[in-house]
């Protein structure tokens, strides 16, 4: 995905990304969003996530894995074929 | 598809496994066509989420948010985050509050000292209401009203999942609301708005200029009126008469007394809402 220009398609796109997003996330359980944020967000590592949510490393992970799944299903279900895959090599 | 599992695929995703188990699951990825196409789906709507707050930081902000996050007469030499990003940060450190909020000495009575002294200093101040912010003790940081603001928009865009915000949800039988104050005297209610079509969903818990807060949540099915939150907080700034402010397009009545601040936040108009704390503040004095 290309992100950074200033165009307004892509300005639109991302306020509609945005709303997809904020609609995905309040569909997922407090826990498992606080885990995403800490994690995927924020960029803080599953030890530091744990930490902070004073839970084991397991369930941040257990945490984290339900909440991917869920904004996969979700935003997958809403922007199927918009995207494309080269994220996956770009991680 | 293989037998690898969701905690472990995401692990290696993030790259959360040490050498040897990356190795492996790499492995099987490579092997499992259905499995790439989870990583990749997965990857991509982690890429999303972060691509569409990202991009929000990149635009250009109105000026008129740029006022209201700096203050009036403030410089305007950087850019503010847009609250679509703000609300989501606001998620995350809402939470890592929590563990503050747990270990901090707020006691097991700080919302009910809270409201019950706050209630009483709104309703020996409600007839010189008139929406001026008072002398003493000036106006509130414009980060604190920033934040608030970007709370209650998550409970609008939260839209009919509005419960999934919440900590800790309202009781639905005759004690409405007593889960919410497990840490109060058992007479304790959260105001009933019933008659203004506000009803009550629960509450979370918040971090907000460093200090603890509870957020009452109450819904309507009134668009105009749309939802409304009464946040309590900690503060160690001067008391302060109740008084309005606009931050975007939500206002607010926030007053502060004995140490702890007060506001009403809403979409309705800042008649409507003046009339509705002159009823919380009601029924905070006859606790």
């Amino acid at each position: 995905m290309h992100i950074g220009t200033d165009s307004p398609v892509r300005l639109a796109e991302a306020r509609l990304e945005l709303g997809e997003v904020n609609a995905a996330l309040a569909l997922i359980l407090p826990e498992q969003r606080a885990a995403l944020l800490l994690v995927t967000v924020e960029g803080l590592s599953y030890r530091e996530a744990a930490e902070i949510a004073e839970c084991p490393v397991g369930t941040i992970m257990s945490r984290l894995a339900r909440a991917r799944v869920a904004l996969m299903k979700r935003l997958g279900a809403e922007s199927a074929g918009r995207r494309s895959t080269d994220n996956v090599r770009a991680q | 598809m293989s037998g690898l599992s969701d905690e472990r695929l995401v692990a290696y995703l993030d790259g959360e496994l040490d050498a040897p188990e990356r190795h492996c699951v790499a492995a099987v990825i490579e092997s499992d066509a259905a499995l790439r196409e989870r990583a990749a789906a997965l990857t991509e709507s982690a890429a999303m989420l972060r691509a569409a707050l990202d991009e929000v930081l990149r635009e250009d902000v109105p000026e008129s948010l740029l006022s209201a996050a700096h203050g009036k007469g403030a410089a305007v030499d950087d850019k503010s985050p847009d609250f679509g990003r703000r609300e989501l940060a606001l998620w995350a450190r809402s939470w890592r509050g929590r563990r503050y909020w747990r270990g901090a000495a707020v006691a097991a009575s700080f919302l009910c000292l809270a409201i019950g002294a706050g209630g009483g200093y709104f309703a020996a101040t409600a007839p010189a209401l008139t929406g001026q912010e008072a002398a003493t003790g000036g106006a509130p940081a414009s980060s604190w009203l920033d934040n608030l603001a970007g709370y209650h928009k998550l409970l609008i865009n939260a839209g009919a999942n509005e419960a999934g915000l919440v900590d800790v949800p309202a009781n639905t039988n005759a004690d409405g609301g007593r889960k919410i104050v497990q840490k109060l005297p058992a007479d304790f209610r959260p105001p009933n708005l019933k008659p203004w079509g506000l009803d009550f969903i629960g509450a979370r818990y918040l971090i907000n200029e460093g200090r603890p807060a509870t957020q009452l949540f109450y819904t309507t099915d009134n668009q105009k009126l749309g939802p409304i939150t009464i946040v309590v907080a900690s503060s160690a700034k001067p008391d302060l008469a109740p008084a309005y402010d606009r931050r975007d397009d939500i206002n607010f009545i926030y007053w502060r007394h004995h140490g702890h601040a007060y506001a009403l936040v809403g979409t309705a108009n800042e008649g409507y809402l003046w009339n509705i704390a002159k009823d919380i503040a009601w029924q905070f004095d006859a606790i």
